[in-house]
């Protein structure tokens, strides 16, 4: 996975870190409140946002995918770690997606749907021509053993 | 024909009645009864207007034409090559006149299916009849291996089930609402709340026991409403279903969209050998209730389930499955249902078992799993244990190998996913 991947999330994690700083200093104004309040809040969301970040970083470093003759595997979580295997035969969709912040980043996801609506196989993070090309091999394997439902 | 009419309609003339009570000399109530009869009257003429406009043909292509709607006038076209299911349902009221609705579904995704509302039941049963000849001679028209042509699911209301299956007892129906394991909960609950009230002498618990009292009841009551009458049918294309006291429904099961099958026994029906049978039916939809659902017997002595499971699920027998049960260590993730799990594999299913107090059997054929999923959670990693799951078609059965021991889940994984394609390369 590219590691724009964790520049991708840390941002997302920022962005959402602005409103509770924010939150914090409108706290902080109010004359009645003691000050050790908002300082004790501001301490507990660093140490959350530093412990975040190394999360995410692990977190990003776990996804894998490996294209097997047959199938597909997808593994990913550090905590929960799942594996996914798809038969190519079973593959109905193969979806290239990428957001604004994605794209300004240069990064796309491939995520594959079968009949099960609990298939669960993405893999985020790909540089474009990599996706692009991972989803047109992915499709096309799919097309030849495609045996529908 | 029946009337339909906005209850919330009837409110306004309430009020309005009331005011002009005052200004036509008459009792408040007198003028919004003679106000809402109007109005009833009135909506009753518009759909009878509606009904008289109601138009289906068959066009020079095959294709059934419906035509509908007084004002705005819909027309909708449906592929017969592509029918799902012809199905007759017949409201209390409609039935006292003699009249059915049919329902015609096609496959494809969105609002898929046309309800031809109030036909008499001679034209139903033509109608259906003619849709089904017309869809059959379209599939031996072309038989060519690249067309997939759903099979075919008729639900014929007149005619008579001679093959019988099934059929649930009434009293077998309510019992085993009764001794469901959340009624039960809710009536000990009320029970409790009750005494409490009584021994506080207070009322602060009675509110509770309403809803704990009241929400049992009322789900009893539906579901008895739906289910009574249950008969289970062979019919020509797979089985009929056909249920219900006020409304009859009928339902067809074609074998080959099954795609997967739970046997759940509560608590206290096991004392009886009583087990509910529910299925994920590919591309229907559910009646209000989750995509892809059927029930396909509300209740049944196991054997009798069992014969009828057979029907679906050629092949399958509950006795030659050989458990591979969850290690005892299982018992530390999972304390109340450990003994109870356990999956196995046969030659052309995988099979699951999980739950202590409402038991659960879920089962699958190897060519209806689409993907193969292992989660380990952080205890269960400490553990060894690993939950595998074989995802099927959306629906209510879920087919989870919960807790198995690691060294086993990574070769079900693989071989499960062997399986699949091998059953791939025979079609």
């Amino acid at each position: 996975m590219s590691p724009r991947l964790i520049t991708a999330r840390v941002l997302t994690l920022t962005f959402g870190y602005l409103f509770i700083i924010a939150a914090i200093i409108v706290i902080a104004l109010i004359p009645a409140i003691p000050v050790w309040y908002p300082v004790g809040a501001g301490i507990v969301a660093v140490i959350v946002y530093a412990w975040a970040w190394w999360l995410i970083g692990r977190r990003v470093r776990s996804f894998g995918y490996l294209e097997r003759d047959e199938d597909l595997l997808v593994v990913s979580g550090i905590l929960i770690r799942r594996l996914v295997v798809v038969p190519y035969g079973r593959m109905q969709i193969v979806d290239l997606t990428s957001g604004p912040l994605d794209r300004w980043l240069g990064i796309s996801t491939v995520q594959l749907h079968t009949a099960a609506a609990t298939t669960d196989a993405s893999i985020p993070g790909l540089l474009p021509d990599q996706a692009a090309a991972l989803r047109d091999r992915l499709a096309a394997r799919g097309e030849q053993r495609s045996a529908g439902m | 024909m029946a009337v339909r009419v906005i209850p919330p309609l009837y409110l306004g003339f309430l009020v309005i009645g009331i005011d002009f009570g005052d200004v036509v000399a008459l009792p408040g109530f007198v003028v919004a009864g003679l106000v809402a009869i109007a109005a009833s009257a009135f909506v009753a003429g518009i759909n009878a207007l509606a009904w008289l406009k109601l138009r289906y043909y068959f066009d020079d292509d095959g294709d059934l034409r419906v035509d509908s709607g007084l004002l705005q006038r819909q027309a909708r076209r449906l592929q017969l090559s592509r029918l799902q299911s012809v199905d007759a349902v017949s409201p209390l009221v409609a039935r006292l006149f003699g009249f059915v609705e049919l329902r015609v579904e096609v496959a494809g995704t969105g609002d898929s299916r046309v309800v031809l509302r109030y036909l008499r039941k001679p034209d139903a049963a033509a109608l259906q009849q003619e849709i089904l000849t017309r869809h059959e001679a379209l599939i031996d028209g072309d038989t060519t291996d690249a067309v997939k042509v759903p099979a075919l699911v008729p639900g014929v209301p007149s005619v008579e089930h001679t093959d019988v299956l099934a059929t649930v007892p009434t009293g077998r129906l309510l019992g085993s609402l009764i001794l469901r394991t959340t009624t039960m909960t809710l009536f000990v609950l009320t029970v409790v709340f009750v005494t409490i009230t009584v021994l506080a002498q207070g009322w602060a618990a009675l509110g509770l026991a309403l809803i704990t009292g009241g929400i049992p009841i009322l789900a009893i009551i539906r579901e008895f409403f739906t289910y009574s009458n249950f008969t289970v049918a062979r019919g020509r294309q797979g089985l009929r279903l056909r249920f219900g006291l006020l409304q009859t429904q009928s339902r067809s099961v074609p074998p080959g969209r099954v795609q997967a099958v739970e046997l759940i026994a509560p608590l206290l029906w096991r004392r009886f050998n009583w087990v509910r049978v529910q299925l994920t039916v590919a591309g229907t939809q559910g009646e209000g209730q989750q995509q892809g659902s059927t029930v396909l017997l509300p209740v049944a002595p196991r054997e009798h389930a069992m014969r009828v499971v057979s029907e679906v699920m050629p092949g399958f027998d509950l006795d030659d499955v050989q458990w591979t049960p969850a290690p005892d260590r299982a018992r530390l993730r999972a304390w109340v249902q450990w003994r109870f799990l356990a999956f196995a594999v046969t030659a052309r299913f995988i099979v699951t078992r999980s739950g202590r107090i409402t038991r659960r059997i879920a089962f699958a054929p190897h060519e209806r799993v689409q993907s193969v999923r292992l989660s380990e959670g952080p205890w269960q990693r400490r553990l060894g244990l690993a939950t595998v799951s074989f995802d099927v078609a959306p629906g209510p059965v879920e087919v989870v190998a919960w807790h198995v021991d690691i060294g086993i889940a990574r070769p079900l994984v693989n071989d499960q996913e062997q399986r699949m394609l091998a059953t791939h390369r025979l079609h």
